[in-house]
């Protein structure tokens, strides 16, 4: 297991992602139920918001930032869409007991 | 362009051209205002997927949510709780012009939709109020696989292929007025032209607003498949009413590698159309994509055609031509997003305000980490035809890449005395001289369209010159 | 926080009517938010993490300060932290009037002026900075030219910081009376800090037909945080040059306003910058026409390097009723490395027809060929770079009319050139 705990699995509730910093970087780590956790970038590559903040969706594995709407792949980090462009970075998270881990 | 004076002349008086209003063709009695209830009857009406009834839903919570722009022109007076969403005003779509009712026939003959439709264009599609009531696309273009319908069929028949694409370009939460249209679209263009294949006649779609306080919320996504040409044009128009109405659009465009889009807009609203409007391209590898956009009527236009330069090789450009008389306030613009190496862009904005009128350029130009060798010339006139107007240029310019070469140029002024001294002594009125040489500093723009509506823009700026004087 | 009531209530006691402004602006400060991103004002300059924890008041004692780097100066005035410690002035200046000296001092002396004039141009409340500035202020450079004395050779002030973690708040009031004549230099100057804040305001009446020639010389080291603010306001007929030279410091938000209030006025504004390792620059400039027959005419050119990122913002604005205006603005960059980034944004508001208004921007490398020509001639790649950028700047400095502050400017740029090159 490598990486850093980063939160219990009950900090981020299915479905929803929080944001908690890691070595400095703002990361937002993801619950999507049943398909485990990820983790990625918390900031937009397109402007400087909080993708945490925008919505999560567990079927098509997709987050969205609240300010433009651009929607994140959350296994490759890429963007499905315009305005963003670039990807965002993804993390290896892995879960023992209850614990989520994260390697940045 | 040369117009003959005499038919000049003759127009002068005339004023706005367009309106005229036809009585009511509802088939259902429309209601006011927006709510879930309507989102959801709209989506019913039209029988579609699950997936875009959702999107809808979700489009107008983020609607809700997001505040008015703080920046740009007064939206304060718009009254979302007075506005029709959606009107349907025939039972179906007519492939034959003589299949519509006589009066909205008539609204069509007036605009000189059918006559053009016979002399020059591959496709018509005329949008009256919330729906495509006659679309048609000649058989020649249908046989190369060249697709042109209206948003709501494509949803029908093309689904996967507007499930694809639909929002990729403009997530419905990418401003306030992008999750208006996409919780209440309705109508609009769907064009998918095969690789390789050229359309060298232009496919249009006119728009024409009839009710009072309509809403009317087109969905145009067009994709321009490798190698491929197609020039889209769209005319629209309204009568004149004391209060409101709202026009939001959004259009999406893909060029994909090595294709050539063209798209041209002649925007002449009435004075009492709020016209707020999401227009964004994306160009691929060695793709053109171009913008002409001529703004001519409307109370309040917000609108700034974008292009993202996603491939190396790309090119875009905007051609803006915006007027702004009594009461009006034109904010237009464009955007170039250079997002891959040796991308170029150009954008060619001309303004002219007069009688109290504001025009507006707002533009951004930005070059992203490792977009090496972009190149990007922007070039802003205005002219201000008397001391009540206003003109106002806000050019964006970021730059990440060290290798990129920027230019950018604006200039205000008003009509030289010195022309118009000149013209006068060669016999020609105020309002003459004054036309002329509005059309002369608006060539740029003109030139670069189809015949037809170059002589129609041409007619628009000697009828708005009327009583210009002073 | 440091800027508390204690601090306050700490400082040497504010002179004549400052007692009220001092109070007044620290409520302001109080109440008011940091700026945010989210505003146009502040879009590219990122303060949500910044720390206002610096030391309010740092009294100085003038030891450590550079030499003027010019000869000749009519006078000059050196604040050291937050104490103005020294005033040179020629005899001629007092028998022609002239009155130059420590902003406090002025309060006592020159009431009814300073009591007109002080905060009229930049008031406190502006933002959370000029409330901060209002508050903690000591010292500060205070200059009044009588009506058509004309002072041929600069004045200039030199404002030291070497306290480490210091908060300095300069602030020249120059008013120059109808048909009066007069040039002066604001310097601004540290060695590296860890920390430092350095909030400046300078506010510059020009009266009548009077001619004022101002520069400002922004060399703080790294480390500092430099927030200014300069506005002038031009009477009738009145003809004011400006001159900008940035350097220094980590984060530099400088905005200078002009307001051109009555017929006739002529304003320049001249700008050169040049930013380098991961200096943040954002320069902002209003060209405010609110009278007929006016000219504003503005050039601001920078260069960049590293990983250095500067933003350039203007608005030109012609008021209803500003007939006759002839308003230029141009902005020109240069940038030298792959990792710096420029951005520009040159407003026009146009309110009135019969104007001739206009603005350039560029952005653009630096030319290969040129850098490839001159070693090609034997010149090493780090003094041909030193020559391009000299040579970029050279359009500007050729504009600046009185030769000892031309000289001044480009012994700064030379020194500037060879540390950082």
């Amino acid at each position: 297991m490598g990486g850093q705990k980063v939160c219990a699995t009950q900090d981020v509730p299915a479905g929803e992602a929080r944001r908690f910093g890691v070595d400095g970087r703002e990361v937002a780590v993801v619950n999507l139920g049943e398909d485990g956790f990820r983790a990625l970038d918390a900031i937009c590559s397109h402007e400087h918001f909080f993708l945490d903040e925008g919505e999560v969706d567990p079927d098509e594995g997709t987050i969205e930032c609240p300010k433009h709407g651009s929607l994140f792949d959350l296994n490759t980090g890429k963007p499905m869409g315009l305005p963003a462009i670039k990807p965002v970075a993804t993390f290896p998270v892995t879960v023992t007991d209850n614990d989520v881990w994260i390697e940045v | 362009m040369v117009i003959s004076q005499e038919e000049h002349l003759k127009e002068l008086d005339k004023g706005y051209r367009f309106d005229w209003k036809d009585p009511s063709h509802a088939v259902f009695e429309p209601k006011r205002g927006l709510s879930p209830a309507v989102v959801e009857e709209i989506s019913s009406l039209k029988s579609e997927p699950d997936w875009m009834r959702k999107r809808r839903l979700k489009a107008l919570e983020h609607f809700e949510a997001r505040p008015m722009p703080w920046w740009g022109a007064d939206l304060s007076d718009i009254d979302f709780e007075n506005i029709f969403y959606f009107i349907r005003s025939t039972e179906k779509q007519a492939g034959n012009w003589d299949d519509l009712p006589e009066d909205i026939r008539g609204t069509w003959d007036k605009l000189g939709i059918p006559e053009a439709e016979k002399k020059y264009l591959g496709g018509v599609s005329a949008q009256y109020e919330s729906e495509v009531v006659y679309h048609k696309i000649k058989k020649e273009l249908d046989d190369i696989g060249v697709l042109f319908t209206d948003m709501d069929s494509a949803l029908r028949e093309y689904p996967d292929l507007v499930k694809e694409h639909f929002g990729t370009l403009i997530p419905s939460n990418d401003n306030k007025f992008a999750a208006l249209n996409t919780a209440v679209w309705s109508g609009g263009s769907f064009i998918y032209v095969p690789p390789g294949v050229q359309v060298d006649i232009p496919l249009q779609a006119y728009f024409r607003i009839n009710a009072e306080n309509m809403g009317q919320f087109e969905r145009t996504l067009i994709i321009a498949d490798e190698g491929s040409y197609v020039h889209y044009v769209e005319g629209c128009s309204a009568p004149i009413y004391s209060s409101d109405s709202l026009h939001s659009a959004v259009v999406e465009i893909k060029a994909m590698k090595g294709a050539r889009v063209r798209y041209t807009t002649i925007q002449n609203w009435s004075t009492n159309v709020y016209n707020l409007v999401t227009k964004r391209a994306a160009a691929y590898e060695d793709a053109v994509m171009e913008w002409v956009d001529g703004n001519i009527g409307s109370k309040v236009t917000m609108k700034y055609p974008s292009i993202y330069l996603l491939g190396q090789g790309a090119r875009g450009e905007v051609l803006s031509v915006a007027y702004a008389g009594k009461g009006m306030h034109t904010d237009a613009g464009g955007k170039a997003i250079h997002a891959a190496p040796h991308t170029t862009s150009v954008i060619t904005s001309k303004s002219v305000s007069k009688d109290g009128g504001r025009t507006g350029y707002r533009g951004l130009v930005r070059v992203e980490p490792d977009a090496h060798h972009a190149k990007s010339n922007v070039r802003c006139d205005a002219l201000i035809l008397d001391e009540d107007s206003r003109s106002d240029t806000y050019p964006y310019i970021e730059v990440e890449d060290e290798t990129a070469s920027l230019g950018h140029e604006a200039t205000v002024s008003k009509v030289g005395e010195d022309q118009l001294f000149y013209l006068m002594s060669r016999g020609l009125s105020e309002v003459e001289a004054t036309a002329m040489i509005v059309n002369g500093f608006i060539e740029p723009i003109t030139r670069e369209l189809p015949m037809e509506y170059a002589v129609e823009l041409n007619r628009l700026v000697e009828l708005q010159m009327e009583g210009s004087v002073g | 926080m440091t800027f508390d009531r204690a601090a306050l209530d700490a400082l040497p006691i504010a002179p004549g009517s400052t007692g009220a402004i001092r109070e007044r602006a620290f409520s302001q400060f109080e109440a008011l938010p940091l700026p945010s991103q989210e505003t146009e004002e502040w879009r590219y300059t990122d303060l949500s993490e910044f720390d206002l924890d610096f030391v309010a008041h740092t009294p100085g004692h003038g030891e450590g300060a550079p030499e003027p780097r010019i000869q000749g100066l009519a006078a000059s005035l050196l604040q050291h932290n937050s104490s103005v410690v020294m005033t040179t002035s020629g005899q001629d200046l007092e028998t022609k009037g002239v009155a130059f000296c420590d902003l406090d001092l002025a309060a006592e002396k020159y009431a009814d002026l300073v009591d007109e004039h002080l905060h009229g141009l930049v008031p406190t409340d502006r933002t959370l900075f000029t409330a901060l500035h209002g508050a903690f202020r000591t010292g500060g450079t205070f200059l009044y030219v009588p009506p058509d004395v004309s002072v041929e050779m600069p004045l200039q002030t030199l404002t030291y910081l070497d306290a480490d973690g210091a908060a300095v708040f300069p602030h020249t009031l120059l008013i120059a009376d109808r048909g009066s004549e007069v040039t002066f230099i604001d310097r601004y100057a540290s060695p590296d800090l860890t920390r430092g804040l350095s909030d400046a305001i300078a506010e510059i009446v020009v009266g009548d037909g009077a001619h004022v020639r101002y520069a400002s010389i922004q060399e703080w080291g790294t480390g500092v945080t430099h927030l200014g603010v300069q506005r002038a306001r031009l009477g009738r007929d009145a003809d004011f040059r400006s001159l900008a030279v940035g350097f220094g410091a980590s984060l530099a938000r400088a905005e200078a306003e002009t307001v051109l209030a009555e017929p006739g006025g002529f304003s320049e504004m001249l700008g050169v910058f040049f930013a380098d390792e991961t200096q943040h620059f954002d320069h902002r400039s209003v060209q405010d026409h609110a009278a007929p027959n006016c000219t504003s005419d503005l050039l601001y050119k920078g260069a960049l390097r590293d990983h250095s990122r500067a933003v350039y913002s203007g608005w030109v604005h012609v008021r209803p009723g500003a007939q006759k205006t002839n308003a230029m603005q141009t902005s020109r960059n240069m940038v030298l490395s792959e990792s710096a980034k420029a951005d520009a944004i040159p407003n026009l508001e146009i309110e009135a027809n019969d104007v001739r208004c206009g603005h350039a921007a560029s952005v653009g490398p630096v030319e290969e060929e040129t850098l490839f020509y001159l070693q090609s001639r034997g010149i090493p790649r780090d003094e041909a770079e030193r020559l391009v950028v000299t040579g970029f700047f050279q359009e500007v400095l050729d504009r600046v009319g009185l030769e000892e502050v031309r000289t001044g400017a480009e012994l700064a740029i030379q020194e500037e050139l060879r540390k950082a090159i």
